[in-house]
């Protein structure tokens, strides 16, 4: 008997059909045929807001200009960074750097490169960012946490278009596209003289605002519809909404924004995976519920997002990775003990049963 | 039967029985679906569930009318329970060879049976 050839997508269903499984196959299918576009960055949303961001995204994103970008903290600013780099027609590189995560003294060298024996350490060349981002885009986040001494370089770059590697005497031209980001108040910042005002103009040639999530509602829904959608590519594994947890989401004020959303959507996938999710799943801040209220393992297939996370799960056909899924629930738990800790690592990590050190190498590696 | 399991499956599902339409989601499969399968009842019963899930452009196919049916591009080919082995070797060897690219879906019977 000659061997049967593998094909590249192979599935398997069980009859009887279940339409969810045959729903979720579908899906899978879908997301592997697109993969190449799959992943493209959108910006997502129904409301006029969303329609007004898209609108200066196609207008501004053509030009040189320098843009920042406002909003508070997880509303989606580097989703419209790289946005404005991908239709900017750039061939260079979008290069994002976080200006409040990166220590004083090494956020010059991380910017700007530095020469060999620049400083102790400094064993060879090394290229910054800028460099990185030649005829690209930089996308300078948290603009409004860098030091002042470093605003004054920063400023030179952009009004000479030239950088100075750490050590070295050589100006090198660059041909960079800065895009900034903050959810600071950059005014207020000036007014407490924590931000030079000159750079404010310098890099506030367009001013683009994202609304927080409370008073764009209607992004809610197709935010959510993306990240399951997003899950289903990354793990293979869906879960629906029932209607008074829909409704509870709509209602939900989202203080951490769209990034909250995403969290949630990740979190039920690992607690609730291909199960459909009611109002009494969700946590009680989303829900409204009493804990009393709450689905406490009510069944085989029910996991309280507050409480003891359960780690079970039906394992696909065709399989999943390990790797990833229990990645995830680390993710998971290490999230909600950071959370119900008040980001006090000690006190995460006793929760966690982790030696402190070991909790910090974790969410390094996770990048919580 | 149906609607109820499908209320509250994907969101996007929801959004659009709800009168959210016109927004550009997509969902199902946009191209060609083809079921094989000489069980009459099953194929139709499949392609029923598949087209009621956003995918409409399926068609049916049994043992002898299958060499057709795939002559033109698919997307997705769903292998009957009711086919032999042989029969989905000889599909499956024959779009491997033509359309290497499709995705191929074996359905079998819950105690293994099928193609």
């Amino acid at each position: 008997m000659a061997a049967v050839p593998d094909l590249a997508n192979k599935f398997h269903l069980k009859w009887p059909i279940d339409l969810n499984e045959l729903g979720t196959l579908l899906e899978r299918v879908r997301q592997q045929r697109t993969l190449p576009g799959a992943d493209s960055t959108r910006f997502i949303g129904l409301s006029e807001a969303s329609n007004t961001v898209r609108q200066l995204i196609d207008q501004v994103a053509p030009s040189a200009a320098t843009v920042l970008v406002t909003g508070e903290s997880g509303t989606g600013k580097e989703v419209v960074a790289r946005l404005l780099h991908e239709n900017s027609g750039r061939t260079g590189e979008f290069v994002a750097v976080n200006c409040g995560a990166i220590p004083q003294d090494l956020l010059e060298s991380e910017l700007f490169g530095h020469e060999k024996g620049a400083f102790t350490g400094a064993s060879g060349l090394r290229k910054g960012r800028f460099e990185q981002a030649h005829q690209g885009t930089l996308f300078l986040d948290e603009i409004g946490d860098m030091p002042l001494s470093m605003q004054v370089k920063l400023l030179r770059v952009l009004q000479e278009r030239v950088v100075e590697r750490v050590g070295g005497v050589r100006s090198i031209p660059v041909d960079v596209r800065v895009v900034a980001a903050t959810h600071r108040d950059l005014e207020a910042r000036i007014a407490e003289q924590a931000f030079r005002e000159d750079l404010y103009y310098r890099l506030n040639v367009v001013e683009l605002n994202i609304t927080p999530l409370r008073e764009r509602r209607e992004d809610v829904l197709p935010l959510l519809d993306e990240m399951v959608h997003r899950c289903l590519r990354k793990h293979g594994i869906g879960v629906s909404f029932a209607d008074d947890a829909i409704d509870a989401l709509r209602d939900y004020d989202w203080p951490g924004n769209v990034r909250e959303l995403a969290n949630l959507v990740e979190r039920l996938i690992v607690v609730r995976p291909h199960a459909t999710v009611r109002r009494a799943d969700l946590p009680a801040e989303i829900s409204g519920l009493d804990p009393s209220e709450m689905h406490v393992a009510e069944t085989d297939d029910t996991y309280p997002l507050g409480g003891t996370t359960a780690a079970v799960i039906d394992l696909p056909e065709d399989g999943l990775s390990l790797r990833e899924h229990i990645e995830s629930i680390e993710r998971t738990l290490i999230e909600e003990a950071l959370a119900m800790s008040d980001g006090v690592v000690s006190k995460a990590a006793k929760l966690l049963g982790l030696q402190r050190t070991t909790l910090v190498e974790k969410i390094k590696r996770l990048e919580i | 039967m149906l609607s109820d399991r499908v209320v509250g499956f994907w969101p996007s599902t929801y959004i659009r029985q709800q009168g959210w339409a016109g927004m550009n989601w997509t969902s199902g499969i946009g191209g060609s679906v083809l079921v094989i399968d000489p069980d009459r009842t099953s194929a139709e019963t499949l392609s029923g569930m598949i087209e009621f899930l956003d995918t409409p452009n399926v068609t049916i196919a049994d043992d002898q009318t299958w060499p057709d049916a795939v002559s033109r591009e698919l997307e997705v080919v769903f292998l009957g329970r009711g086919l032999s082995h042989d029969s989905a070797r000889d599909i499956e060897t024959r779009l491997q060879a033509e359309q290497p690219g499709v995705a191929v879906v074996h359905v079998r019977d819950s105690d293994g049976s099928g193609s």
